[in-house]
């Protein structure tokens, strides 16, 4: 009995592959039409189709959200990156492109002072500007010949003097400096007026005090170093007048000097190996 | 009326499969839900009615959406008749038969389709064929649940479990 069902359902399985083998055999090639009933069963699920599509699309989109949010911020994180990049380079070239011109300028200045200066070029490793002193710190020191007392100035005109030197390293005192003091006279008539010191107000302006009020100074003069003090060769430009005041009773007056050196910008200077103790030596 | 209501819910089955779940696909499986249905169809009803419901659920699929017709029905027939064959050795309260019963079901399935492509010309590899019914059978078994609850719940008591 039960033998007899097997084979029965055997049979009915070999009949049944038979029969959709061949209506698989006879449908492998390309029809040009679909029978009536793939038709109906196509245009009955069509509605269900598009309907299914409108769903599918929104859940894809829902999807689509994140994927594409998160490639988006990948996207932005290493753009970001290469603008940073970018930019460092960018700052590094123009740092370089500031640094060849102000060089450029500086070594003009030394060929067009070749017979009269001996040079030696210094970068500034320090800064120490506050309303009690204003020095800067050299990278040359007694290593290079720096010694106690030389000038330093750069093709704008002069900076300050050397206070202080170690062997690879120098301290200099610069003109706003309220211990500074320099022997000026007016670059045009070449007369002597007095001396040129720092104001002590923490800014780079200098000052010029107790000038007899009949002094030969007006606004816009330019001076220069005089030579006469001893410590700074004549000729180097120091700044120029910009304000005089007479004083209440009218016998004296103080003239403000803009220096010609912009002491915020210093990077690289001149210590003129031929001054102070230099020139002694 | 049963059977009607088969027959609609694997028409919606296979149109679903070919759309929603295609933006769903994952590592291009889809869910077969007219598999799913023969599976416990035959668990419950045995291997002739759930050989015979295989056999037209998988015609409904080739005409709907088959470019040679009869290949889906040998398939879903002869693993409608295979299940059915365990409908008395089964244990059908278990949690994970029918889930046990849906992977082989669909690695069955890949396999029965190979052998018949192969028969009328078709050139798919078996590898390939194998290698993609994994995420087939993942995603039929997290349905898998499902469709057994509802079986269950209609077809276990004919059944007599």
């Amino acid at each position: 009995m039960f033998r007899r069902k097997w084979v029965r359902n055997l049979l009915v399985v070999a009949a049944m592959i038979a029969v959709f083998l061949t209506l698989a055999v006879n449908t492998v090639q390309p029809r040009e039409n679909l029978t009536f009933v793939e038709k109906g069963l196509r245009i009955a699920a069509s509605p269900f189709q598009y309907g299914f599509k409108a769903i599918n699309d929104s859940v894809s989109g829902f999807f689509a959200y994140f994927t594409e949010k998160e490639a988006l911020q990948q996207e932005n994180e290493a753009l970001k990156q290469q603008l940073s990049q970018r930019n460092n380079e960018l700052t590094q070239m123009d740092e370089i492109s500031m640094e060849n011109i102000r060089l450029r300028e500086l070594l003009n200045y030394k060929e067009e002072t070749r017979g009269q200066y001996q040079l030696q070029l210094a970068g500034i490793i320090a800064e120490n500007n506050t309303n009690l002193q204003h020095t800067i710190t050299l990278d040359k020191g007694s290593n290079d010949g720096v010694v106690t007392g030389m000038t330093v100035l750069n093709h704008w005109g002069l900076i300050g003097r050397i206070t202080a030197v170690l062997p690879d390293s120098s301290e200099v005192m610069l003109l706003p400096d309220r211990e500074s003091a320099i022997g000026a006279r007016v670059r045009s008539t070449r007369e002597v007026i007095g001396v040129v010191e720092g104001d002590g107000s923490g800014s780079s302006s200098l000052q010029m005090i107790h000038l007899p009020h009949d002094a030969d100074l007006y606004v816009g003069d330019s001076l220069t170093t005089s030579g006469l003090d001893g410590v700074f060769p004549g000729g180097i430009q120091i700044g120029e007048v910009t304000a005089i005041e007479y004083s209440a009773n009218g016998l004296t007056k103080t003239a403000t000097v803009k220096p010609y050196v912009n002491f915020s910008r210093l990077e690289e200077v001149f210590v003129l190996m031929n001054s102070g103790g230099g020139a002694a030596q | 009326m049963r059977v009607v209501v088969l027959f609609l819910v694997a028409f919606l089955g296979i149109v679903l499969r070919d759309t929603v779940f295609n933006g769903l696909s994952v590592a291009g499986g889809k869910p077969d839900f007219v598999l799913i249905m023969v599976v416990y169809f035959a668990i419950f009803r045995g291997s002739v009615q759930g050989g015979l419901l295989g056999a037209a659920l998988g015609l409904m699929e080739d005409l709907m959406t088959g470019r040679f017709i009869g290949i889906n029905a040998i398939c879903k027939g002869l693993i409608g008749f295979m299940a059915g064959y365990s409908e008395r050795n089964l244990h059908k309260n278990n949690f994970f038969v029918p889930i046990a019963a849906v992977l082989i079901a669909t690695f069955g399935n890949a396999v029965l389709y190979y052998l018949f492509s192969v028969m009328i010309g078709g050139n798919v590899g078996l590898d390939t064929m194998l290698f993609t019914s994994i995420p087939d059978a993942v995603y039929n078994m997290c349905f898998s649940p499902v469709f057994y609850a509802v079986f269950y719940r209609f077809f276990a008591a004919e059944a007599g479990n």
